[in-house]
Formats: C-alpha cells, structure tokens, sequence
C-alpha cells in the first residue's frame, strides 16, 4: 500500500508528494506555485509597499549590456531591475548600453542582477569584464544569416522563373515541392536568428504600449512565416518565406547601420578616455614608484616622459618642452609649457620631461569633466527630437490601421494572402524609423563635432538653439582681450610705487577678475609678494574690499569710490581721465578715506576679433558688446570694431539689455564673473580654458582659446538643423509616396523592405556628413 | 465526435470540484486582490466576470490552436493509417495515465511543467502588484490564469485536439471552462455539504470520464490499424 500524503493547499490526496521549503506537501508544481504566490502577496490590500529607508548602506554599480535594440528594451530591464527585492535605484542608458544599479548588498548581488537581465534575452557583463562588442556579434549573426539569404533568394528565383517563363508543368511539381521544403529550412535559422531578437522587442514594446516598428515587423514576417509553414504543410503552392527572411535581413541591415552610426559618434568621447592613462609614475618620498591615478594624493609629484600623455591635470614643476592639447582644444599645433604653467591630463608631452604637482586626477581633471558633461548630453534629448519621436507615435497606429484597411479592401478583390502581403508593404513602407533615427543622430554627429574642435555643448537642444541665434553679445573683459592684461601705468600720490602695489596687490590677490589677476601678476613680476588680507568682499561691477594691518583698502572704479564714499583728488581724476582717453582700463586704490593711486591697465585686442565680427554679420546675426567699463574706453571699441557699444554698465544693466534683444541671443563671456549674463542668455558661452568647466555657467564652452570658434559653431549648428529638415522631408515625402503604391497593391514586400533599409542608409549618410564639417 | 463537448462540460464539472476547488480558489483570491486594491469602483464592477471570461478565452483560444496542429499533423501525414492508429494509441496512452493522475495513483502531469509553471508564477507575479488595475487587466489576468500548466485542461486539451476542427475545439474548451464556472464561482462549499458526492468521488468520476476517453482512442487506434471494426452509434462514429 502506498503512502498518502494531502496537498497542503488544494486538500487532495497524492502518492508522490512535493514538498517545499519548509516541508509542506503539494500535489503538483501547480499548487506549489500558488502557495508561494499567496505568501509573497500576503500585504494588507491597499497597503503600498514602503520605500528602503535611505540610510541602509547601499553600493552603486554599472552593468554593461548588450543586445538592445530600442529603448522599449532599456524599459524593459529597468523594470525588471527595479522589481527585483533589493534594488533601490535603476537606471538603464540605452545610448551607453549600460545600466546604473543601487542596491542593498545585503540583500542581492550584482550577479544575480546580471542573471536576472541575462534572463529576459540581453546580454549583461559585470564591471570588469569586457563587454563584446555589439557591432562585432551583430555582423556576426548577419553573415551566418546572409548565407541562408543567399540561398533562399536564389531557391526563389527558380521558382519565381518558372511562372514568369510559363514552364510550370506538373511533371516537375515535386521538384516545387522539394524547393518549397528547402526554402523553409533555409528560412528557419534566419527566423531564429534575426527574427527573435526582432520579436522580443515589438512584444516589449507592445507591453509597454508603445507599439513600434519593431513591433510591425515582428507581426509581419512571423505571419508570413507561419502561413507559408502552415501552407507548405496543407501543400497549397504559395510560400512567403523569401519574403520573411528578407525583411527580417534588411530589417537588421538597416539596425546595423544605426549601430554603426551610433559606435562613430561617440568615438570621440571614447578617445577622450582611452588617452588618459590610468597609472602614473609618483615619485614619492620612498621613492618611485607607478600606482593608478586614483591612489595619488593632491600635491603628488608625477613625471611624465616625452611621448607619453599626462595622467593628471597639474602644475609644472620642472621641466619644459612643447605640449599636444589637440585632444582639448582641436588645436593641432603642440603648445610650448614650463614650470608654473598648467598641464592637463590627456595632452602629450612632444618632447619634454615634466615633473607635475598634481592638482586634480580622475573625474575631476578637465578630460573627465568633458566626458561627464558629454555622458549628461546624451541623456538629455532636444526638442526636435521630441517632436520626430511623437511624429513616429503618431505614425505607428496609422499605418497599423491603413494595414489593416489595405488588408480588407484586397482580401475582398484579391483574396486573403495577397492582401496579407498588400498590407505587408504597407506597415513596412510607414514604418517611420528613418525618421526616429536621423534626427538625433544628426544632432549627435554635431556635439561631436564641435567637440572634436575645442568647444563643448551641453546638449542637443542647445545645437537646436544655437541655430537660430541672431544677436551675439560680448561681454568685453576677458573676452575680446587676450589675457593677460598689461599694467602699464601706476600713479601715486604720496608713497613709493612698490609699496603703493603691494598693497593693492594684496587687495586684489583673492579676487578672480581678470584685472586683479593682472595686477597681482605685475607685482609679481617686480618681485612684490602680496601679504595675505582679512575680511575679503568682492563686490560684482564695482571692485574689493579688504583688510591689512587694521586697514580696510578699497581698490575698484568710481562706482565704488562713490559706495566707499571716497574723496577723489583732483590731480588723481585728472591722471585717471587722460589714462581712460588712452584706451586703458582704470583701478582706483584707497584707504583711510581717500583715493591714494591710480593703476592703468592695458588690454591688448584678439587678433582674430575684426574677422569674427565679420563672420557674424555675414551670418546675419547683430553683434554688440555689453562692459562695466568706462565709456571712453568703450568707445575705442566702437571705432575699432564698428559695432554698438554699451559701457559702464552694472551685471544688473548688461541683463538687461540682453533681456531686451529681440530674438534668440548668445552671450560670450568668460563664464566665471558673468554668471548672471551668460543665464540670461538663451545660449551662453563661455571662452577660455577654465579648469572648473562643470561650474561654469555656460552652454557652450570654448576649450579652445580662440573666439573664431563662435562663428563656427553657428554655422555648424545651421547646417545640422538644415540636415534635420531634409532628412525629416525627405524621409516623409519617401513614405508618402511609398505608401501609395503599397496601398494600391504594386509593392512587393521585400521591394518594399528595401525601400526602406535605402531610406535608412540615405538618412544616416547624410547625418554622418556633418562629421567632416568646416 | 459530436458528443465532444458535452463530455467536456461534464470534464469540467466533475474535475473542477475534485481537483480545481481546492487550487483554484487561491488563486481566485490572488488574483481578484488587484481590484480590492483599486479605489474606483469603475475598474472593480466586473472583475470576476472578466476575470473568468479571459480564463475560458484562453482555453478556446488553447483549443483552437491544439486543434489546428492536430489537423496540420494529420494533414502532413496524409492517408497513411498505421501512422494515424500509431498517434491515435499514443494519445490513449497518456489519456489513461492522465485518468491514473487524476485519480491520484500515479504522479500528476504538472511535474512535467515543473519549469512553466515557475515561469507562470513569476508573471502573475508582475501582474498581481499593479498599482492601479484597470477593467482590461481583470481579462488579461483571467487568460494569464488559463496559462496555469494544469492536468485537467491538458486533458481536456488533448481531447479537443481528437476533433480536428479548430472551431468546435474551441467551442469544446470553452464548455469545458464553463463547466469549471459553478465550482469557481463560489459554489465550492457545495462539495462540503453532503447534498454532492465528496470531493474523492468526484474526482473518480472525473478520471473515470478521462479513462473512457483513452479506451476510445485506443479502440480508434486499433480500428485504424483493422484490428477491430469501426463501430458507429446513429452516424456519430465512436471508434
């Protein structure tokens, strides 16, 4: 007699038992399932589940993945991540192909997580293991399947010629017969292959309730595969599966292509990394040694050998040689450094022998901070592309509906399977993915390229907005200048000079204007070491206040005299006039309530800004030039440029006047004491190499020292948007035409597959144009 | 086979009570737990309903397609009636060892889907935990539930697929789910008031019912093969 056991939960006996965990019993799998699923559910109803607090110690960690093919996909494994117990934060970047995990260690592991994608088809790699290269498997799993390809389409030509030729004869009916069953044979593996990863993602996307093309195609070649299998085995005589396996092949060309485009554009960030090297060779107290760049301490002294790139943004110590920054600023000629002058990581020494006190390693050196600024563009999509993404929405349910509608008007004429393939050609010709990809690719090739010259853009949208910029401001000190300033006057009325800019130099020594910077170097220069001064304020448009030896020294213009309530000596005001008549910028220095020195300052012009003020006006964009400084002053400008000047202005002022511009308006400005002017700006930009880019607040950034870059990119960005037009127009007027002829029942669908992967190509080589933009 | 979907409402019946009563109940809880989580009684009003209507969709839908296959399979093996005798025993094997199972003799067929029925789980899973259930979730929740890999529907299953009509296989299923309805719609203590046979009884029967299924197959097989005559019951042929 056998034993029996009850099923703990459906209350029936059983001879074979399983049992769970905890030792109950259940009849089947079945039973067993649904006790679990009743304990993991047992919450209260209406009870939502709380969120971790936050203060559980967590790690954070990125997973390489692989075998995307559109974002329903990174959807798919961010809920899936997000679901799992134990994960608190997911993120899924489907440019980057990785996904941003923060988890209770406690509670799972990376691996696990790993499993968990692996397990919905993609492929998932833990840091430090080297992704595959997506591209490589792609073309891989395209070449197994080109073969089969090749072989059906010529199977099909023979069997195509024998109608065409009227040599069909029943004689040789099993010969069809034969060819039909290679035919399916041949057609299987390229379903498997191609088809499968195609399938996942429309039913992704079709859960998501985002049909895509994707989702078309699925539906598409796996009812045309199904019916030629359900044909081929009921034996009627006609078989689709040429049609199946060319569209799912094109289908994946047309991917590839996208992929390809995609590897191209982020070259250069890639490049950006690959140059900085991770170790470095610290010469430390015990001695030499090489370590990674992230154990090196600040202030570690670092060599580095001709030929070989800095791992670190430092300051020379000793050595001298010529520099490559191509990698920076886009500038091929090799600069020339010495001790005191600043290196950065990535640049190569050409032929000298540096010995560099480290300043910033890491994510904090000026490549790493241009690679996260680049990382935070892609994230960020423009509103162009918003608008190709909604035009794509739109488009999906209607071709599903003209599908369908082809579908019922020819399966009434011409019955069901030709109307099947009708509408076919109909969902692949509106398919609406050269649309989807052009633009932001387009955008893309553009970040890149201004990249590739010295400037950095934020993101796509400010291409988008760059282009329609007509009214350029400058904002004068430090921007139509080339640093540094030359001190080239110093009046006093009672004490020694020396003694008179030592003071003022200690005044202005923590201030980060270009004028204090540029009397600081002048005392330096004449051998004064600034004292160190208490109770520093600096106060915007006007000038410094500070403190020495119980002093309180006022160095600024008149707007601080008068806020000082200063008296001006008349020979001084005199002196100041006739320096401001020469052009030169005036310092006023005080103390113990009166002006005791005046300080001229002279700015020597960029070489390059009559040309760029030329380029501009032949953009069509006005050009004015906002400054705090003097009126005289200004107006040496205005007669030298040719260009409205507006002088003497406060922050206050300058906002205002660029508030007032009609039109879309770019501010230039050294990103740093121009803050509030560059926000107010639709497009800031910043000019100059400045070692805190991620502070500045600017939306471009002029790595490159050289303002010939601002034409540039205005045109760079007229030409992208021109190329987001075409390609929008051109991919529409493609489909609408297409669609006609689909429609009307005269488009084969592999004609009509191959339309598309044209459109695709003719899309994406147009965008990939802009990459050797001048 | 005219008489098919009557014996599949009567599977129904008699298999809901024995085995589904005991499993499916939970299962009804589970997954009407979405809707008490709801606030609008709009998505709430017909949950059940719905609920059950995309569990019977799923078996016609399930019928139709192991009808289809079947007809394809007879189809591609054409005119040949060994073959035919041959499939027609196999079947009537495991519809005898699925009347042993159900009768709790031998080890039940879920084993086999050991793996499906995980993978099952872990989809309801997902579903159970919506946040805001709409009316439409109540029927995809319902055709999730007639995915549950369970003996008695791939018993019904297997005997619609004996039909070779993809339309009144679906007819048949549908039956057979209609015939799980009483049991599933509350009527379970029923079995627990003495007016009904005791749950083990019905069950018997159920199997009983499978076993005769699989004698007829076997009969069918072996008049394939002219080892017994074709016998007919008023133009209805019974093997």
């Amino acid at each position: 007699m056998v034993t029996k056991v009850t099923c703990s939960l459906c209350g029936l006996s059983t001879t074979a038992p399983l049992y769970d965990r905890e030792g109950r019993p259940y009849c089947c799998p079945a039973c067993q399932e649904v006790a679990q699923l009743l304990e993991s559910s047992a919450e209260p109803a209406g009870e939502v589940r709380p969120p971790s607090p936050p203060d559980t110690a967590t790690e954070e960690a990125t997973l390489a993945l692989g075998d995307l093919w559109c974002t329903s996909c990174s959807w798919l494994i961010e809920e899936t991540l997000k679901r799992t117990p134990g994960v608190a934060q997911a993120q899924v970047n489907f440019v980057r192909r990785e996904a941003r995990v923060v988890y209770d260690p406690q509670r799972v592991d990376l691996n696990r997580l790993a499993k968990r994608v692996r397990r919905l088809g993609y492929r998932a790699w833990l840091p430090g293991e080297t992704p595959q290269d997506e591209e490589e498997a792609l073309v891989n799993r395209l070449l197994i399947s080109t073969v089969f390809v090749m072989h059906i389409m010529v199977t099909s030509f023979i069997l195509y010629g024998r109608d065409l030729l009227g040599l069909s004869s029943p004689d040789t009916q099993w010969l069809v017969q034969f060819f039909h069953i290679t035919l399916f044979v041949a057609a299987l593996p390229v379903m498997f292959l191609l088809g499968l990863p195609i399938l996942r993602t429309g039913l992704v996307s079709l859960l998501r309730r985002q049909p895509n093309m994707h989702t078309l195609i699925a539906i598409g070649a796996f009812s045309a595969f199904i019916l030629s299998t359900r044909n081929l085995i009921l034996g009627y005589e006609h078989v689709y599966f040429d049609t199946a396996a060319m569209l799912l092949f094109l289908v994946t060309i047309g991917h590839w292509l996208e992929v390809r485009a995609r590897n191209e554009g982020s070259k250069a960030v890639e490049r950006l990394w690959r140059q900085v090297p991770r170790e470095a060779l610290w010469i430390s107290p015990e001695g030499e040694k090489r370590v990674p760049v992230d154990v090196l301490p600040p202030g570690a002294r670092v060599r580095v050998q001709p030929g070989e790139p800095f791992p670190v943004d430092g300051v020379v110590a000793t050595g001298a040689g010529d520099v490559d920054e191509s990698l920076l600023t886009g500038e091929p000629v090799p600069v020339y450094r010495q001790p005191g002058d600043t290196v950065h990581a990535g640049t190569i020494s050409v032929d000298g022998t540096f010995e560099v006190i480290t300043t910033a390693v890491g994510g904090d050196t000026v490549a790493g901070q241009i690679g996260r600024l680049l990382h935070q563009a892609l994230w960020q999509r423009a509103p162009v592309e918003r608008l190709a993404d909604r035009l794509a929405a739109l488009m999906v349910p209607f071709a599903v509906l003209l599908a369908i509608g082809t579908f019922v008007f020819w399966s009434r004429t011409a019955g069901y399977e030709p109307a099947l393939m009708y509408a076919l050609s109909v969902l692949l010709i509106a398919c609406p993915c050269a649309l989807g990809l052009a633009t932001p690719l387009t955008l893309w090739v553009g970040l890149q390229r201004a990249t590739e010259q010295g400037m950095l853009v934020r993101n796509t949208s400010v291409l988008e907005r760059l282009a329609h910029v007509r009214h350029v401001f400058f904002d004068k000190t430090g921007t139509l200048t080339r640093h540094p300033l030359r001190l080239s006057a110093v009046h006093v009325r009672h004490e020694d000079p020396n003694a008179f800019l030592a003071r003022v130099a200690a005044a202005e020594a923590p201030a980060r204007h270009p004028l204090a910077e540029a009397i600081v170097a002048a005392a330096r220069a004449r051998g004064i070491e600034p004292p160190p001064v208490h109770d520093f304020e600096a106060l915007p448009g006007q000038g410094v206040i500070a403190r020495l030896n119980g002093q309180t020294l006022y160095v600024g213009n008149e707007r601080l005299l008068a806020h000082a309530q200063l008296t001006l000596p008349s020979d001084l005001q005199e002196v100041g006039e006739q320096l401001r008549q020469a052009g030169m910028s005036v310092v006023y220095a005080g103390w113990d309530g009166q002006v005791q020195g005046v300080i001229g300052l002279d700015e020597d012009p960029r070489p390059e800004i009559q040309e760029v003020i030329k380029e501009l006006h032949a953009l069509g964009c006005d050009v004015t030039i906002l400054t705090g400084d003097a009126p005289s002053a200004g107006e040496r400008w205005a007669h030298m440029l040719n260009v409205p000047v507006y002088a003497g202005l406060t922050p206050e002022e300058k906002m205002h006047y660029i508030q007032q511009a009609r039109g879309p308006v770019a501010v230039v400005g050294d990103g740093i004491n121009d803050g509030p002017a560059l926000a107010a700006a639709d497009i800031g930009i910043a000019v100059g190499q400045s070692t805190d880019i991620a502070r500045a607040a600017a939306d471009v950034i002029l790595i490159k020292d050289d303002l010939r870059g601002i034409p540039w990119l205005l045109r760079l960005a007229r030409a992208a948007m021109r190329k987001v037009r075409q390609n929008l127009a051109w991919a529409f007027v493609y489909n609408l035409i297409g669609l006609g002829l689909a429609v009307a029942g005269q488009l084969q669908p592999i004609l009509a597959a191959f339309a598309m992967v044209a459109s695709s190509l003719l899309v994406t080589t147009n965008a990939l144009r802009l990459r050797r933009f001048t | 086979m005219e008489f098919m979907p009557i014996s599949l409402l009567m599977l129904g019946l008699l298999g809901s009570f024995g085995h589904c009563v005991g499993m499916c109940s939970p299962v009804t809880l589970l997954l009407t737990r979405p809707a008490q989580r709801g606030k609008s009684s709009r998505a709430v009003h017909g949950w059940l309903p719905l609920l059950h209507a995309g569990r019977l969709s799923t078996y016609a839908l399930l019928g139709a397609l192991a009808a289809g296959v079947g007809q394809a399979l007879t189809r591609a093996v054409p005119q040949v009636r060994y073959v035919q005798g041959l499939l027609a025993l196999v079947v009537a094997g495991v519809l005898i060892y699925m009347a042993l199972a159900a009768a709790g003799r031998v080890p039940p067929v879920e084993r086999a889907f050991t793996v499906l029925t995980r993978r099952w789980g872990d989809a309801v899973r997902q579903w159970t935990v919506l946040a805001t259930p709409r009316r439409y979730h109540a029927f995809l929740l319902g055709g999730l539930w007639g995915l549950l890999p369970c003996g008695l529907v791939y018993t019904a299953l297997l005997i619609a697929t004996t039909t070779g009509n993809p339309l009144s296989a679906a007819v048949g299923m549908a039956l057979f789910g209609v015939g799980t309805l009483p049991a599933m719609l509350g009527l379970g203590w029923l079995s627990t008031q003495g007016h009904l046979p005791s749950r083990e009884v019905l069950r018997y029967l159920a199997a009983g019912l499978i076993f005769l299924f699989g004698i007829q197959m076997a009969l069918r097989g072996l008049a394939a093969w002219g080892w017994v005559a074709h016998t007919r019951v008023g133009g209805i042929m019974l093997w």
